[in-house]
């Protein structure tokens, strides 16, 4: 099963992730459009976020929206699901990709 | 909770009781219905916990957990639909259905990646149908909250969980990509003469045709991770197009589907991975109960209408949806 929140149920999310979630208007635009324009496969285990993010990266690759729109479009989304551990996972994940340490 | 074939006086008390409920039926059955916090689609196939079966004289019922708030049941045309995620958030659940072959149904598959607010709040659904030897005389139709047939709206049941809960959307995709070739389209819609493969132009339909393909198993992408299928609805070789049940989109590399065994067996494996006696409701595509000749056959805890297309936050194909509730913390 495609995970939309990846058996995580009662584990809680990693002390570094939480405090990406906390400060995630402070993550630099940089760093999303290394994410955005990266190529590297990703495996999220949320399910809104794999799709989410594939919809984003493919208007990056095609230029159907300008990079502040989108980096705009994925700041309200992991502000709308900062509770949810699968979420500060994945941005764990996100951030590592786009060479951010936090 | 009920999540079963009831007959009709047996909805009908729940609806006057004041339950909120997600109906599936035949349309002689939905109309009869009285007004009450519902939402309902035509469609005569489902899994029951007996088996998948062919029923006109019941209706599907979901009922929805008690803890539950602010249900509201609403209608959206084809201007209003891009607004589907205003106002919602992580604890607003949206139960979406769309009749087939509708302008919502087409406007909402080509455009739902792009509505504002895309994907941020749950959003979970189906796509209503007809008896498949109706299809030329029948059209698929939807009901919000009162016995009126609605064949160009789409209908929604939106409720709130509390904080200490999440709604968990989940597929079950019994595809994954094959090893073969890259398939990318330079356009994006529900039909393609042109594809890329492995870099090289070509018309699909020649190519599906030269390679023998299997058009049962679906066109799979990678959605980081989440298996998302297009399927194939129709080879026109002579014409050199093919259509699809869902949107194909450039920028995105799709490859033919693995081929699977028996669709049971692998189904049943795949749900040894789910804690199946946690869904509240499920969805499966009328391809899988086709292909996989469902009919008398069972699925476990998994029951619920079988539907023209499945939505979890997008248009999907041939996959099952389905949404469960778990503690958050």
């Amino acid at each position: 099963m495609d995970d939309g929140c990846g058996g995580c149920v009662n584990r809680r999310a990693s002390g570094q992730a939480a405090r990406n979630i906390m400060n995630i208007e402070q993550i630099p635009d940089r760093v999303w459009l290394t994410i955005l324009s990266s190529d590297a496969p990703l495996d999220c285990e949320f399910l809104a976020l794999s799709l989410f993010f594939t919809n984003v990266r493919r208007r990056h690759r095609t230029h159907a929206s300008p990079p502040a729109e989108l980096i705009k479009d994925i700041r309200a989304f992991f502000n709308k699901y900062a509770a949810l551990p699968s979420t500060q996972r994945d941005l764990a994940k996100l951030l590592k990709l786009g060479g951010h340490h936090a | 909770m009920p999540n079963r074939l009831l007959p009709l006086n047996e909805v009908v008390a729940k609806i006057k009781a004041g339950q909120p409920l997600l109906l599936a039926a035949d349309e002689s059955l939905l109309k009869q219905l009285p007004a009450g916090n519902w939402i309902g689609g035509t469609i005569p196939y489902f899994m029951d916990v007996n088996g998948g079966c062919l029923c006109k004289d019941r209706i599907f019922a979901t009922e929805l957990p008690g803890f539950i708030s602010d249900v509201r049941v609403m209608t959206f045309n084809r201007a209003t639909l891009p607004d589907i995620n205003t106002g919602a958030d992580m604890q607003d659940v949206s139960i979406v259905i769309l009749p087939a072959n509708s302008g919502v149904h087409v406007d909402f598959a080509l455009n739902a990646p792009k509505y504002a607010g895309f994907a941020t709040h749950p959003v979970i659904g189906w796509i209503a149908g007809v008896d498949l030897s109706d299809l030329a005389t029948a059209r698929p139709k939807v009901f919000c909250g009162k016995p009126e047939a609605l064949e160009e709206s789409a209908v929604v049941l939106r409720f709130r969980v509390p904080d200490s809960k999440y709604a968990h959307i989940s597929i079950l995709n019994l595809f994954r990509q094959g090893s073969g070739d890259v398939i990318q389209f330079p356009n994006s819609g529900f039909s393609a003469d042109e594809a890329i493969v492995n870099g090289q132009r070509c018309n699909f339909a020649e190519y599906l045709t030269r390679k023998g393909a299997d058009t049962k198993l679906p066109l799979v992408a990678n959605y980081c991770g989440a298996s998302v299928n297009v399927s194939f609805k129709a080879v026109d070789a002579a014409a050199g197009k093919v259509e699809f049940y869902a949107p194909v989109w450039p920028g995105t590399d799709y490859k033919l589907a693995a081929p699977i065994g028996d669709y049971v067996s692998e189904f049943e494996s795949r749900l040894k991975q789910v804690s199946s006696d946690k869904i509240v409701f499920s969805c499966n595509c009328i391809l899988n109960y086709l292909y996989g000749g469902l009919e008398g056959r069972q699925t476990g805890a998994i029951v619920g209408p079988i539907t023209f297309g499945e939505i979890a936050y997008q248009l999907l194909n041939q996959t099952m949806a389905c949404i469960s509730f778990e503690d958050l913390g």
